[in-house]
C-alpha cells in the first residue's frame, strides 16, 4: 500500500536533517540546504508520486535533493567539489544507516553545544549560519587560517563524540528504513 | 599539508574549495575509498544544518520575545546568498516545514507571537509587514501579526492561514487580507477585496472570528462560512454555524444561519435581507455585455462581430527559485454574474469564445469551492494552438471538466461536485494577444443537446 500524505511527512521529518545535509554538502549554504528540503517535502506532498515504501521514497528524495542542488548551483554559477560518484555514496550511507527520531539528534547538537565555549559557537555560527568562508571567519576572529581548520575539525569531533553520548545515554536508537 | 597529517582538515580545505588541483585529486580518492573520511564529511554536513537550524530557532525565540518590529537581520551580519526563504521563515522555518511548522504554531505558543500562522501557500502571493514594508514572498510556517497584509495575485493563488484555536481562514485568486489587532478577544480580519473562506476548529474549540469588508462586518461563530467582496458589494454565506452580520453604512444587524446568505452594497438603502441560500444551478453563462466583474483584462473597442472583447493583461508570476514567468490573463468571476451557485460536473463542459492574434497555446482553467464550503482548489487545461485554429480568427472550444488537472489535488481531485468561482484563460510568456468574447458552462444535457465538440 502506497504511503499517506501523513506517513510521507514523517518520514521525511525523520530524515530531514540528512536531507538537507546532502544538498549541504554540494551547496554550502545551510539557508539554500533549507530551501531545497523544503522543495523536495512539498514535491513529495503535493506532487502525483506514489511511494509504496519509505525507502523508495527516501531515494527519491535524495535524488530529488541532489538535481535541486545541481540546479541551484547552475543558477548561481558555481560548482560543487565533489564528484557525482562520491555525492552517490554519501547518500547510500545516508540511506543505509539507521535514523534517529526526527529532533533527536538536533536536542543532542544543542546540549552539545550549551557546553561549549563560546569562541566554538561563535565559529560555528559564523561559518554555518552567516555562511562565511574559514578565511573570513579566521579574519573576524583574528586567528591564522590553519588555526582555524583545525578548530573547527576539532570542533566537529568533539560534537560527533558528544552527540552520541548522549544519544547513548537517553537510549535513543535509531530505525531501519522499511 | 597530506591527508595523512590531517585527514579532517583537508576535508574541509576541500569543501571549501581551497585546494590545489593535485590535493583535490588525492582528496576525491580518499573520499572514494575511505569510508571513515565520508562518514567524517557526512558529520560535517549534518552539524552544519542542525548548528543553522538552532540559530534560526534563537532568532525566533528573539523575535517573540521582540515581536515587531524586529527582524533576523543585524546591521553587521553578511547577506545570506539568495534564497533567503528560511530566514524570511524566520523563527518557524527554523527546523519543521509544512505541517510540522503548524503543529509548532499550536504547540508552541512561546515561540509563536503571531495571530496566524501560514499553513500553505502557492502561487503569487504578497506580505507586507505591519510597518508596511513588503517582505520576502510568504513561506509555510510564516507567522503573521496585527498589520501584517497578504495579497493573493494570481489566478492559481491562494494561502491558507491556521490560527491558534485550529479554525482555518484561506483566500485565493485575487484577494487582500489584512490582520486586524484583536478586540474583546476576537480575532479580526479586514477582506479588501476577493475571497475568503473560513473553517471552525474541529470540535467546540473554534473561537469567533471577526471578517470585516469594505461593506460589512461579520462576527462568525464556529462558522464554516464564505465571504466575497468587491469595494462595492458582499457576500456572505454561512453552510455551518452561524454568523451576525453589520452593515457599515447604517450599522444595522441581521445574524445569519446555517445554510443562508446576505448580501450588502454600498449602494443599498434597502435593509439587509437574509436569504437561504439558493439552490445551485448546473450551466452558466457569463455575459459580457453585462460587464460582469472583471478580475483581470482590460476591456477592448467592440468589433462588428463581437461587441464585448475582454483582452489579456500581464501579470507577473514569480516561481520560487526560477525565474518568474510573465502571464498574461483573462480572468472573471463567477460568483458575480449568478445569482445561483454554479454546479460543477466532470462531464459538464466550458466552453471559451475567443481568438488570440498569435499562435499559442492557451491555458483554461477554473477555481472552485466546496458546494457551500471552503475552497477547493484551481483546474487547468493547455489547448495547442492547433486545437484552436488560426491565429486571428475567432475560435470557439469546449473543454469537459474531467480533462482539467488539478493543481491541488490534496483539496479535490476533481471538480464533480464543487462550486465554480472564477473562470480564467492565459498564455505563458508571450502576449499572443488572447481576447475572450464568450464563457459558458454547459450541463451534459445542454452539451449533448448543441451536439458537443
Amino acid at each position: 500500500m502506497a504511503l499517506t500524505e501523513h506517513e510521507i511527512l514523517q518520514a521525511l521529518m525523520k530524515w530531514r536533517t540528512r536531507i538537507s545535509a546532502a544538498a549541504w554538502v554540494m551547496l554550502r549554504d545551510s539557508h539554500a540546504a533549507e530551501d531545497i528540503f523544503q522543495n523536495v517535502a512539498l514535491k513529495g506532498m503535493t506532487r502525483d508520486v506514489v511511494f509504496e515504501t519509505e525507502a523508495a521514497l527516501l531515494s527519491w528524495a535524495f535524488i530529488t535533493a541532489r538535481r535541486e542542488g545541481i540546479d541551484w548551483l547552475r543558477r548561481h554559477q558555481r560548482e560543487t567539489c565533489l564528484d557525482a560518484e562520491i555525492l552517490e555514496l554519501l547518500e547510500l550511507e545516508w540511506q543505509s544507516e539507521a535514523a534517529h527520531p526526527a529532533g533527536a539528534k538536533m536536542e543532542a547538537l544543542q546540549a552539545c553545544l550549551e557546553s561549549a565555549p563560546e569562541p566554538a559557537r561563535r565559529l560555528l555560527r559564523l561559518r554555518y549560519f552567516e555562511g562565511y568562508s574559514c578565511e573570513e571567519v579566521a579574519e573576524q576572529m583574528g586567528i591564522g587560517l590553519n588555526a582555524i581548520y583545525k578548530r573547527v575539525s576539532r570542533l566537529h569531533e568533539s560534537l560527533r563524540d558528544c552527540i552520541a553520548g548522549r544519544l547513548s545515554q537517553t537510549g535513543v536508537s535509531g530505525g531501519r528504513v522499511r | 599539508m597530506t591527508p595523512n597529517d590531517a585527514p579532517h582538515e583537508f576535508l574541509l580545505r576541500h569543501l571549501d574549495g581551497c585546494l590545489t588541483e593535485a590535493e583535490r585529486l588525492r582528496a576525491a580518492e580518499l573520499l572514494r575509498t575511505d569510508p571513515a573520511a565520508r562518514a567524517f564529511l557526512r558529520e560535517v554536513s549534518e552539524q552544519a544544518v542542525m548548528v543553522a537550524d538552532l540559530e534560526r530557532i534563537a532568532a525566533g525565540r528573539e523575535e517573540a520575545l521582540h515581536p515587531r518590529p524586529a527582524r533576523l537581520a543585524d546591521a553587521g551580519r553578511k547577506v545570506v546568498p539568495v534564497n533567503s526563504r528560511a530566514w524570511q521563515g524566520g523563527l518557524a522555518a527554523a527546523a519543521m516545514i509544512t505541517l510540522l511548522a503548524v503543529f509548532a504554531f499550536q504547540f508552541a505558543p512561546t515561540l509563536k507571537p503571531g495571530i496566524a500562522c501560514v499553513s500553505k501557500v502557492t502561487g503569487l502571493s504578497q506580505y507586507f509587514g505591519s510597518n508596511g514594508r513588503m517582505e520576502k514572498p510568504l513561506t509555510t510556517g510564516t507567522s503573521l501579526g496585527a498589520g501584517d497584509t497578504l495579497e493573493t495575485r494570481s489566478c492559481d493563488g491562494w494561502i491558507e492561514l491556521r490560527l491558534r484555536d485550529g479554525s482555518t481562514i484561506t483566500i485565493a485568486g485575487h484577494s487582500t487580507l489584512r490582520i486586524l489587532e484583536a478586540e474583546a478577544g476576537r480575532k479580526r480580519f479586514q477582506l479588501l477585496q476577493g475571497t475568503l473562506w473560513g473553517s471552525p476548529a474541529p470540535g467546540s474549540a473554534a473561537e469567533a472570528v471577526v471578517i470585516q469588508t469594505p461593506t460589512l462586518a461579520a462576527e462568525m461563530r464556529a462558522a464554516q462560512f464564505d465571504i466575497q467582496t468587491s469595494p462595492a458589494e458582499t457576500m456572505v454565506r454561512v453552510n455551518q454555524g452561524s454568523a451576525r452580520v453589520r452593515r457599515s453604512s447604517d450599522n444595522s444587524a441581521v445574524e445569519v444561519a446555517k445554510g443562508h446568505q446576505v448580501a450588502a452594497s454600498l449602494g443599498s438603502k434597502e435593509p439587509l435581507s437574509v436569504m437561504p441560500q439558493p439552490r445551485p444551478i448546473d450551466s452558466w453563462a457569463c455575459d459580457l455585455g453585462q460587464v460582469p466583474e472583471v478580475i483581470l483584462g482590460k476591456w477592448l473597442p467592440p468589433t462588428g462581430k463581437e461587441g464585448a472583447r475582454l483582452g489579456a493583461e500581464p501579470l507577473l508570476w514569480p516561481i520560487s527559485d526560477r525565474d518568474s514567468v510573465m502571464l498574461y490573463a483573462v480572468a472573471l468571476a463567477a460568483w458575480k454574474s449568478s445569482e445561483r451557485p454554479v454546479l460543477l460536473q466532470s462531464d459538464s463542459r466550458l466552453r471559451f469564445r475567443g481568438r488570440t492574434e498569435r499562435a499559442q497555446t492557451v491555458r483554461f482553467g477554473f477555481s472552485a469551492q466546496k458546494m457551500r464550503g471552503a475552497f477547493a482548489g484551481k483546474f487547468e487545461v493547455d489547448v495547442k494552438p492547433d486545437a484552436l485554429g488560426p491565429a486571428g480568427q475567432t475560435w470557439e472550444v469546449e473543454l469537459r471538466l474531467g480533462d482539467f488537472r488539478p493543481l491541488h489535488p490534496q483539496l479535490a481531485s476533481s471538480p464533480n461536485g464543487l462550486e465554480l468561482t472564477d473562470v480564467y484563460a492565459l498564455t505563458v510568456n508571450e502576449d499572443a494577444g488572447l481576447e475572450i468574447n464568450h464563457i459558458e458552462l454547459l450541463s451534459r444535457e445542454r452539451t449533448t443537446e448543441w451536439g458537443g465538440q
